[in-house]
């Protein structure tokens, strides 16, 4: 019988199994490295013009930027190895409610994971920003001068200019945060639906097959495949942006209301009907879904 | 009374194995069921079946009147270890038992500090299950298996990592919950908790349960 009580218990119990977890602990250093990387060259370009920054600034030219959130994603996967836990602990767990408990359970702890480590990815950035940032809705002035200025290419801050012209720093944050949440999910969800129907090994395999995937479908790669040149480079652009489930979740990818890349909505639509699919799988396989009575590892 | 287990026509085959073969028994209410076999020979599937983490391919459970599968996922008014325990490592044996209570109910304080003191355990303990002994672990699989009152015990080798005392006080434990009306499943490979405790004996080979007792 459906409890919320106990769904909300299984979440709360995988949080817990969560603490102090060495990997948990890896994998947020890993990400607060990676940021602390990708945001250095924003910071020392602030430096440089004596201006001040929007605080939120750093972590939208940071992630607005795919590879950014590949490397981001990378250190996921150290967390999501802990995650569905299949072991003795989960099944005194499972066996004191039901499958369906325990399985949403699942689901809601992923969408903790998936919100949790994209707001850890932007805390970070905020914390990296150099002190004189302001809160305020508006474009630093340092922004401005790097949208319209050559330095943009040169420190491949391309990204800057479309952001700039087309929206304001809480909506391009807003935006990017979510676009980011929404592929670590699938991530999440994929983990999820594999493990269950194949074991955790194959779990770990579809999440480091899909960041392949992300890896290799690049605008760069489709005009290499299909031996494109430079001036029609745009359509290699469109089929990355809708093909590549990084690239949709990359800011500047979509559409703005003048070309053929998705919308921000679009990708959204298309992320959650991806995520609704591997749910509906994992409600499917969890029925067979086998636990390991082997004690759990001490690292838990 | 109805009875503690019913197994009609059990079948349970992993690839082109056949781990269980046609088992047909009855587990009585109120008794301490011994199974015995060796290694491999499908005590642990067989377990796992009656308890609802297997699917058996062909067949049916009932435990306490109730078909697992299409009445409830799980063996219900039921406790159990399977192998070795396992809890959050971080947490201290008494915080680990009141979480898993929680899910039943409301947690009881007094009856999580009275079992963990009943299987040798100090429920004051703060340190965190992780830096648990072998033994001490066992013991608090055990406390998890009994808090909640169950009508019926299934237990795979509850005494592995007990010493010799340890294990005695166990049996008496059995016993003692047995005569307040449990029914208990008993695996074990120490024939003095079989001739000690059991009422009946099966005898598990190839995947085929036989009486012995």
């Amino acid at each position: 019988m459906f409890s919320i009580k106990n769904v909300l218990q299984c979440l709360l119990w995988n949080l817990r199994m969560l603490r102090r977890n060495p990997r948990l602990i890896m994998g947020l250093f890993m990400g607060f490295l990676i940021c602390f990387l990708l945001t250095e060259k924003t910071i020392s370009l602030t430096n440089e013009f004596p201006t001040d920054i929007q605080v939120f600034e750093p972590f939208i030219w940071c992630f607005a930027d795919s590879d950014s959130i590949l490397f981001a994603s990378l250190a996921l996967i150290l967390l999501l190895s802990q995650f569905p836990r299949l072991d003795t602990p989960a099944a005194y767990l499972v066996f004191r409610t039901n499958r369906l408990n325990w399985l949403l359970g699942q689901v809601l702890t992923a969408f903790v994971i998936s919100i949790g480590y994209t707001l850890f990815l932007l805390i970070s950035t905020v914390i990296l920003t150099s002190g004189n940032a302001y809160f305020e809705n508006r474009w630093s002035d340092t922004a401005t001068l790097l949208s319209f200025s050559p330095a943009s290419f040169e420190v491949a801050l391309i990204v800057v200019r479309k952001t700039i012209k087309l929206t304001t720093p809480w909506s391009a944050t807003i935006h990017i945060f979510f676009l980011i949440a929404q592929y670590t999910l699938l991530l999440t969800t994929l983990n999820l639906a594999v493990s269950l129907r194949y074991g955790k090994k194959a779990g770990m395999f579809a999440i480091i097959f899909m960041s392949l995937l992300a890896y290799l479908l690049t605008p760069d790669r489709f005009m290499n495949w299909l031996q494109l040149s430079e001036n029609i480079r745009y359509y290699a652009n469109v089929l990355a942006a809708w093909l590549s489930p990084l690239q949709q979740s990359t800011f500047i990818m979509h559409n703005f209301g003048y070309d053929q890349l998705p919308t921000i909505t679009q990708s959204h639509l298309i992320f959650g009907s991806i995520n609704t699919a591997l749910t509906a799988v994992s409600f499917y396989s969890v029925q067979k879904v086998q636990f390991s009575f082997t004690g759990g590892s001490p690292n838990g | 009374m109805v009875d503690a287990i019913v197994l009609e026509c059990l079948y349970m085959t992993f690839g082109k194995e056949t781990i269980l073969k046609n088992v047909n028994t009855v587990f009585e209410t109120g008794k301490i069921h011994g199974i015995v076999g060796r290694n491999g020979s499908g005590k642990t599937v067989l377990m796992k079946c009656i308890l609802g983490f297997l699917k058996p391919t062909k067949g049916s459970v009932t435990v306490l009147g109730r078909r697992i599968g299409p009445e409830c996922n799980f063996a219900p008014e039921t406790g159990m270890i399977i192998e070795a325990p396992g809890f959050i490592p971080t947490e201290s044996g008494y915080s680990n038992l009141k979480w898993l209570m929680g899910l039943r109910g409301k947690v009881n304080k007094k009856r999580i500090e009275e079992v963990m003191s009943t299987v040798g355990l100090d429920p004051g303990n703060k340190k965190p299950v992780g830096k648990y002994s072998l033994g001490m672990r066992q013991r608090l699989g055990i406390a998890q298996a009994i808090m909640e009152r169950p009508r019926l015990l299934v237990l795979d080798e509850p005494m592995n990592g007990l010493d010799n005392r340890g294990a005695e006080d166990m049996r008496k434990l059995f016993l003692q919950l047995n005569e307040e009306g449990s029914t208990i499943l008993l695996a074990s490979h120490n024939p003095l908790d079989i001739d000690t405790l059991c009422n009946t004996v099966y005898e598990i080979d190839a995947g085929v349960l036989e009486k012995r007792k």
